[in-house]
């Protein structure tokens, strides 16, 4: 237990109130100084030794102290090990730990991110004859050993082979192993997954034999349903994206900082403000609705919902909808990993038809008790505000307006012209949207333990205002625990973790458009006295701002794990979780919101929804050895139960504004209440075999069971199967091609399904109606359909892996394809059957097809400077591939076979004639009517659509001593309708244009039923109103200073990181809206620039 | 050796664990959900009689959502027939000049689709009654035959505004969507079975509506059984349902004019309720605003006007019929049947009346040659409305007089005066002297388009694109 008593050492050693109070002297210091540029590095500073006559140890414990670094080895190793005498003061630590190596023949040494890790030496030609002697005329010996992690865990399962032998075995659950028969000095090789392999030579007692995790990108450990793998051996199709690189993103929602990370992953945030929607599609739309298109979210085991909990039953708000998803705070991400083809998914089986996201959040490390304290500040503002004309040249737009339509302007037809101060000038997008948001984050995690317990416990809190006119904000308390603990004998062990997050969003509801965004003008926004002035047919764009909108949530996340090996290599497990999230919204509105001559009376609209979520999952494994080859066997189970529940929803009239919120004093006008229960279970099964690490062989049966669907149709059967060959291991490939240090090829294909619809559908029911007389009445609400079933999605997907170069280049390219059928979509009924819909299995296919790139390279790894870039790409395409009746359907207007489900059909612009907009009359009917051409119903044409052609990201990290820059661009090749029509109206209505439509060449009407602005629509609806909305956009640059440690220190901290960092900076596009991303009226994506300090004690 | 048995062992034991499992999970005990909270589930409906008497009530309120069965059923049929007409509105206008697109959406929410979904919900109580548990045998047949009443009575409208239509008896939504359209006199038999059973097990009171006359009773289906027959052509059987109405003094007598539609009129004998306003929507949908005139939406047709004023002394035309002069200084003739504008329930819609039921046994004694009878009979009418004997003396020239008694005190109530013409094969000549447009295929109306392209089983009548 060498290690522990290096990690003691370094220990602070006087702990307390001191270092709290210097720290925060130092806090403050670098706050105001905002970055300090220190050029020192962590590797650089210099050591000095004193050493006459000290144990190696002794020697090696002071360099690596003094340098901050740890020190990893087998115990066995430092045995034999001659005593130092060297004296010598600033040495870098690479030159120090040379010197004291020079005199210790046996061992060697690595140096890797701060840890030293020590190793036999390489043996020479001469010496292994030697060995090979010794070995021939040595008895036979019976080799024992411990293979543990970096923690000192054993490692159950890790193989020991014979090199040159035909002999492997593997670690009890203990990571113990004995091999009988061997000659002392035999080589033997020790490996796991996620661990670099070591070769050492046997002796009788090998002690405890310590493996370095693996940094390569290939053999990190990836959670994957329940179990885990590595990108070497998976067989399925998995992204993750490591804590480190969501927290250099300064967004409130975790979700919006893996944008452009994940090829395949293809996300929008819909509004630029803490809580906006994000719309998350893996591998394209499934289903006919996107709705049900949305991933599975599993936080620490649990399912987390992503739909605005304020929207999921019962009466809705107006509020805006407030993803839950940001009640998960992104620093306490350990990673996220994307699941996304039927191997990788099979074990969530219906849930994760639309592929899964795993959230895992930080766990607490053995070692001294380690706190660290976060804290940054930032702004952000609206890059892009869509100009709009000035005073005199509105002005002078409507002036000829009159003049075309022949009309005297008027105190009520243009109070612009005659009432408004002709001079007058408010730019309303800067007053709208052009303040400066400001976002502070501060956190504090302490964490700790032994081998055989750990805990971790942290709490944030964050605030992020808006860059609206009344700077309203959001606010968020974050609090999580999490406990391990294994017993001595490592064969039971628990994890519990209990996270509590609060969030209180006052952001009102604000869409940029034309009544606010496109007011004239001149439009004077007070009246003499300084009351808000309401114009003639205008609305005073600041009354919005007196609504009071409060939504307040709460997500308590408790999930436990309990394990028990019952016999060398059969393991019972059990998970279990809870969710709750709980969403109470206050909506007040009072008269100074409203236009006066409404003479609207104050309203309310006061409404509780939560979620709760239970979900309990036993599970078996057992890991069989079979010779080379290793079968792994899964069973388990899952049960989940889901209530959505809205308490009571209410809209009424207060009197008193001090007690709106208070029932009592409300005149309820309409009230609801409601409540559905959903419950899932399943049972699978999971065979795993790996022959040799060469051949992988996986696959997986499952039954679900879902309260969606009636009795008789509630279960269905998945399954998938997948095959991976690491062909770069065949002697062949090996021998003949030296640089392809990896190759793999991997195929799965497998069916699951779907239930992504309203509970209860399957069922008839009633609801209560309008009262005949005296009689309270109840009449049917929906009927039966007791055929309803699983909707099915078959999954393909093929991928080539390689690496390049010692894995210095990584490359892989694969393709997917999804299919599928039996779309659960509401479908229209004959009147006969007493309804117009119900919710059924739609007889269409749905296909999803695509490619995806993915490139890792270490571009330069010399004196101390690393270069790394990661590139992914991914070129999708959603295709309607059958709707049998389309044309006689009532979708007939909204698709069109052969084509992708959202569909741009637009008429053929043959130019603006005299200011008027002309189209083709494509079917020749002599008149221009809506409704598709393809499908024989009209002029619009199928134009292309709404999906990205391509979509990617591209991340630089440079690290060179205590620096460590992030470069990170994404970019989406993509058309949208003009994004500039949202902000203006015909020109001459009495409403303002951004500059960019100003020149379109209309003819200025001031009435949009005049010839040439009741041809408005087929200037808005034609092809030449679509333009690129394709963007690159540099998401991100984050730079971190890490202080070097004997300054960090000297102030009493063990490590100490200054960071800038600055999202969305710059975006290259030719869209002409807000933002080509948000493609709406919502307030963009912000440029936002931190800068924090993380200190560590 | 030893190895290999331990794993066998070890491979039993995960075999028997996965085995547990699925027996665990294949349970159904484990996904047996709660109850939505914001329905009642069918099966809870029907448990106890307290929420199967709201599934009865609720057949009526969904009868008089939207007006559909007092203003419209009496206002359209009327457009096409030669009772009403109307100046402005398009979708309206279809029906004044015979030529209804098949996409007219009056045509498929009100007359197609509103009456099947009332139907459905017959047909779930007829279903789910017999199971439940905690009702009484007798509760249970009353509403069963409650239900298959008001099922007769949405497809006497169906049958004979469209001809053949969808029989549809079960809620089975897989069976009836794809179904064709039944024949008229399959239609016609299912409604007498229906009103048959009806007849013999609902009370002879009103009591199910204590003492108001809005739910069905035996006499309700008395009523509608005597105008089926006499659709029919079956002037014995419609004879007998009519007189045992009017022989049922007791219950059932003439009101004077002003009293017939009112909640305590002994002549109604079946009236659906106001809204919760408590406004007769009749009356506020058909009469002109006094205070706003503008172009009323129903206006009577110069031929309604004549046979009001064809006898002098006819007391209906003032007081069924109102005039209004409208900004553009024309003056129209509205009917004005109901008068109850305002809150307060003066008047309840009234879908079966004991007059009606003269002019049905008059009707079947004249075919049946009974001319005493049948002068008898239209003389009770005559006499409210201020007139004496009716001239005609021979079976001819009684049933012309009986068409002409129907016109006027049906008049604008229900489709009468449509559904006689059709009936008595006199559209073609009556229509078609008054309506250049009439064609005898608009006799029936067209099967919508959105339903044809919802079930593509459905043909459509003749005379009609698409």
């Amino acid at each position: 237990m060498n290690f522990y008593a290096f990690t003691k050492g370094m220990l602070w050693p006087c702990p307390g109130s001191k270092v709290l109070i210097k720290t925060m002297k130092l806090l403050i210091i670098l706050l105001t100084a905002c970055l300090i540029q220190v050029s020192a590095s962590s590797f650089g500073q210099k050591i000095n030794l004193n050493a006459r006559n000290v144990a190696f140890k002794t020697a090696l414990e002071t360099i690596a102290a003094q340098a901050g670094a740890k020190v990893v080895y087998p115990d066995a190793l430092l045995d034999r090990t001659k005593n130092v005498r060297i004296s010598f003061t600033g040495l870098t630590l690479t030159d120090a730990l040379d010197r004291i190596f020079e005199g210790q023949p046996n061992l060697a040494y690595e140096l890797k991110d701060n840890t030293i890790v020590l190793k036999k030496n390489e043996p020479s030609y001469i010496d292994r004859v030697k060995g090979l002697a010794e070995a021939l005329f040595t008895a036979d010996i019976d080799v024992r050993g411990k293979v543990v992690d970096s923690l000192g865990l054993g490692i159950p399962g890790a193989t020991v082979k014979v090199v040159g032998k035909p002999k492997t075995i593997y670690t009890n659950s203990g990571g113990d192993f004995t091999i009988s028969g061997l000659k002392a000095g035999e080589m033997l090789e020790i490996s796991y997954v996620g661990y670099k392999t070591i070769v050492l030579p046997a002796k009788q007692d090998l002690g405890i034999i310590r493996l370095i995790a693996s940094i390569g990108k290939l053999d990190e450990v990836t959670v994957m349903s329940y179990s885990q793998t590595t990108r070497r051996l998976s067989t399925g199709s998995i992204g993750k994206v490591a804590g480190e690189e969501i927290i250099k993103q300064p967004v409130s929602n975790a979700v919006v900082a893996l944008q452009g990370r994940v090829p395949g992953l293809f996300i929008t945030q819909s509004a630029g403000y803490a809580g906006g929607n994000v719309s998350v599609t893996i591998r394209g739309q499934n289903s006919l609705t996107l709705n049900s298109s949305a991933p599975l979210y599993i936080v620490d085991g649990v399912p987390f919902g992503s739909a605005p909990v304020e929207k999921s039953i019962g009466a809705f708000s107006p509020q805006s909808d407030f993803s839950p998803l940001n009640t998960i705070n992104p620093a306490e991400i350990e990673n996220v990993v994307v699941l996304k083809d039927a191997d990788a998914t099979a074990i969530y089986g219906s849930r994760g038809a639309n592929g899964v996201i795993l959230i895992t959040t930080k766990k607490g490390r053995p070692g001294r008790t380690n706190v660290a304290v976060d804290f940054s500040q930032g702004f952000g503002e609206v890059v892009n505000l869509v100009e709009m004309l000035g005073t005199a040249d509105y002005l002078n737009i409507r002036k000829q307006a009159f003049i075309n339509d022949n009309i005297t302007p008027t105190v009520t037809n243009a109070p612009d012209l005659t009432l408004f101060d002709q001079n007058a000038f408010t730019n309303f997008p800067e007053l709208l949207i052009g303040n400066t948001s400001k976002q502070t984050n501060a956190g504090l995690a302490i964490s700790g333990g032994d081998a055989f317990t750990q805990f971790t416990l942290s709490g944030t809190f964050r605030r992020e205002s808006t860059v609206y006119y009344d700077r309203s904000d959001d606010k968020a308390t974050q609090l999580r625990l999490s406990v391990q603990h294994k017993s001595r004998n490592s064969r039971f062990a628990t994890t519990a973790t209990v996270s509590y997050n609060s969030d209180n969003n006052q952001i009102p509801i604000y869409n940029m458009n034309l009544t606010n965004y496109g007011l004239p003008p001149n439009y004077p926004l007070y009246t003499p006295t300084g009351a808000l002035y309401w114009g003639p047919g205008y609305t005073n764009p600041l009354a919005a701002f007196d609504t009071y909108n409060n939504l307040k949530s709460t997500n308590l996340n408790a999930a436990a794990t309990l394990r028990y090996t019952v016999l060398p290599g059969l393991d019972i497990k059990a998970n279990g979780g809870y969710n709750l999230i709980d969403v109470k919204g206050n909506m007040v509105t009072p008269v100074s919101a409203t236009n006066p001559s409404f003479n609207s009376l104050p309203q309310i609209i006061s409404n509780n929804n939560y979620i709760r979520t239970y979900i309990a999952e036993p599970q078996v494994s057992y890991e069989f050895n079979t010779g080379k080859g290793k079968l792994n066997l899964i069973a388990g189970g899952t049960w989940q139960q889901t209530e959505t529940v809205q308490p009571f929803w209410i809209l009424g009239n207060y009197t008193n504004p001090q007690l709106a919120t208070n029932l009592n004093q409300t005149n309820i006008l309409a009230k609801n209440s409601d409540y559905a229960d959903f419950r899932y279970t399943s049972v699978y099964g999971r065979a795993e075999y790996n022959l040799s690490n060469k051949y992988l062989v996986s696959a997986n049966i499952r039954r679900d069971g879902s309260t969606k669907f009636g009795n008789n149709n509630r279960f269905g059967n998945f399954g998938s199967a997948a095959l991976g060959w690491i062909f770069s291991k065949e002697k062949l490939i090996g021998d003949n091609l030296p640089w392809l240090s990896y190759g793999k090829l991997r195929a799965s294909y497998g069916t699951v399904g779907n239930d992504k619809i309203r509970d209860y559908e399957y069922q008839s029911n009633y609801s209560g109606s309008s009262p005949y007389g005296p009689s309270t009445t109840l009449t049917p609400a929906r009927v039966a359909n007791p055929y309803l079933k699983w909707e099915e999605t078959r999954k393909l997907d093929i991928a080539l892996e390689l690496g390049f170069l010692k894995d210095r280049i990584l490359l892989t390219a694969g393709y997917y394809r999804n299919r599928s059928t039996n779309l659960l979509q509401s479908v229209p009924l004959a009147a006969q059957t007493g309804f117009s819909q119900y919710t059924s299995n739609f007889d269409a296919t749905v296909q999803n097809k695509g490619l995806e790139l993915e490139l890792n390279t270490i571009n330069l790894d010399k004196g101390g400077f690393r270069w790394t870039s990661s590139f992914n790409i991914t070129f999708p395409q959603n295709r309607l591939v059958s709707y049998p009746g389309l044309l006689t359907s009532t979708n007939n207007n909204t698709y069109v076979v052969g084509q992708s489900l959202n569909l741009r059909t637009v008429y053929q612009s043959t130019g603006i004639v005299n200011g008027i907009a002309t189209v083709a009359d494509l079917n020749g009917d002599g008149v221009i009517t809506g409704g598709i051409f393809e499908n024989g119903r009209g002029d619009q044409y199928v134009y292309g659509n709404n999906d990205p052609k391509y979509y990617g990201g591209f991340n630089n990290t440079f690290t060179y001593k205590g620096f460590q820059l992030d470069v990170f661009l994404t970019g989406v090749s993509r058309t949208a309708t003009r994004g500039d029509l949202n902000f203006g109206t015909y020109p001459g209505f009495g409403y303002n244009l951004p500059v960019t439509l100003a020149d379109v060449g209309l003819k200025y009407s001031t009435n949009t039923a005049s010839v040439a602005g009741s041809r408005y629509n087929l200037f808005t609806g034609s092809d030449a109103a679509v333009e690129s909305a394709s963007f690159v956009r540099l998401r991100n640059v984050s730079l971190t200073y890490s202080l070097p440690a004997p300054f960090s220190k000297k102030i009493g901290m063990s490590s100490l990181q200054i960071y800038v960092r600055g999202q969305n900076l710059i975006t290259f596009t030719d869209y002409k809206g807000l933002d080509p991303e948000t493609l709406t009226t919502q307030v963009p994506p912000l440029k936002m620039f931190t800068t924090g300090i993380r200190a560590t004690f | 050796m030893k190895n290999s048995f331990k794993y066998i062992g070890q491979a039993v034991f995960a075999l028997l664990a996965f085995t547990l499992l699925l027996t665990l999970g294949g349970c159904k005990k484990l996904i047996e959900n709660n109850a939505s909270g914001g329905q009642l589930l069918d099966k809870e409906v029907y448990k106890d009689s307290a929420t199967v008497k709201g599934a009865l009530a609720g057949m009526y309120s969904s009868l008089i959502t939207n007006n559909r069965y007092s203003v419209l059923l009496s206002g359209f049929p009327g457009y096409s027939a030669d009772e009403l007409t109307n100046y402005n509105l398009e979708p309206v206008n279809q029906f004044v000049l015979n030529s209804i697109l098949t996409t007219n959406a009056e045509v498929n929410n009100n007359f197609w689709s509103a009456p099947y979904s009332v139907i459905y919900a017959a047909n779930a109580v007829i279903e789910n009654v017999p199971a439940g548990s905690n009702l009484s045998p007798k509760f249970q047949v009353q509403s069963i035959a409650e239900a298959r009443f008001v099922r007769a009575f949405c497809y006497f409208y169906l049958v004979n505004l469209f001809g053949d239509v969808p029989l549809v008896t079960t809620t089975d939504v897989e069976a009836n969507k794809t179904s064709p359209r039944s024949s008229v006199a399959a239609v016609y038999a299912q409604i007498t079975a229906d009103l048959l059973f009806a007849q013999a097990n609902l009370p002879a009171n009103y009591a199910l509506s204590a003492g108001a006359r809005t739910r069905a009773n035996k006499w309700a289906a008395t009523a509608l059984l005597a105008r089926t027959y006499l659709y029919l052509g079956n002037w014995t059987a419609a004879e007998t349902q009519a007189t045992s109405l009017l022989e049922n003094t007791a219950l059932f007598g003439l009101e004077d004019l002003s009293r017939i539609f009112v909640p305590t009129s002994k002549e109604a004998i079946l009236q659906l309720y106001n809204d919760a306003s408590g406004i007769n929507p009749y009356a506020s949908a058909m009469l002109p605003s006094p205070t706003a005139p503008t172009i009323p939406k129903y206006v009577f047709t110069d031929q309604l006007k004549s046979a009001y004023a064809a006898e002098t002394g006819d007391g209906r035309k003032a007081a069924w019929s109102v005039t209004v002069t409208a900004p553009n200084a024309v003056v129209y003739t509205c009917p004005a049947k109901y008068k109850g504008t305002t809150a307060g329930n003066a008047e309840y819609f009234t879908l079966f009346r004991l007059g009606e039921q003269y002019l049905i046994r008059a009707e079947a004694r004249a075919q049946l040659n009974n001319v005493t009878g049948a002068s008898a009979d239209l003389l009770a009418l005559r006499q409210r409305a201020g007139l004496g004997a009716t001239p005609a003396s021979d079976k001819d020239a009684l049933l012309l007089a009986v068409e002409r008694e129907r016109r006027i005190e049906l008049s604008c109530e229900m489709g009468h005066r449509w559904f006689d013409l059709k009936r008595t094969a006199r559209a073609n000549a009556v229509l078609g002297a008054v309506k250049p447009t009439w064609k005898p295929e608009a006799a029936l109306y067209p099967i919508p388009a959105d339903q044809r392209g919802r079930n593509g089983n459905l043909t459509q009548n003749p005379g009609y694109i698409n």
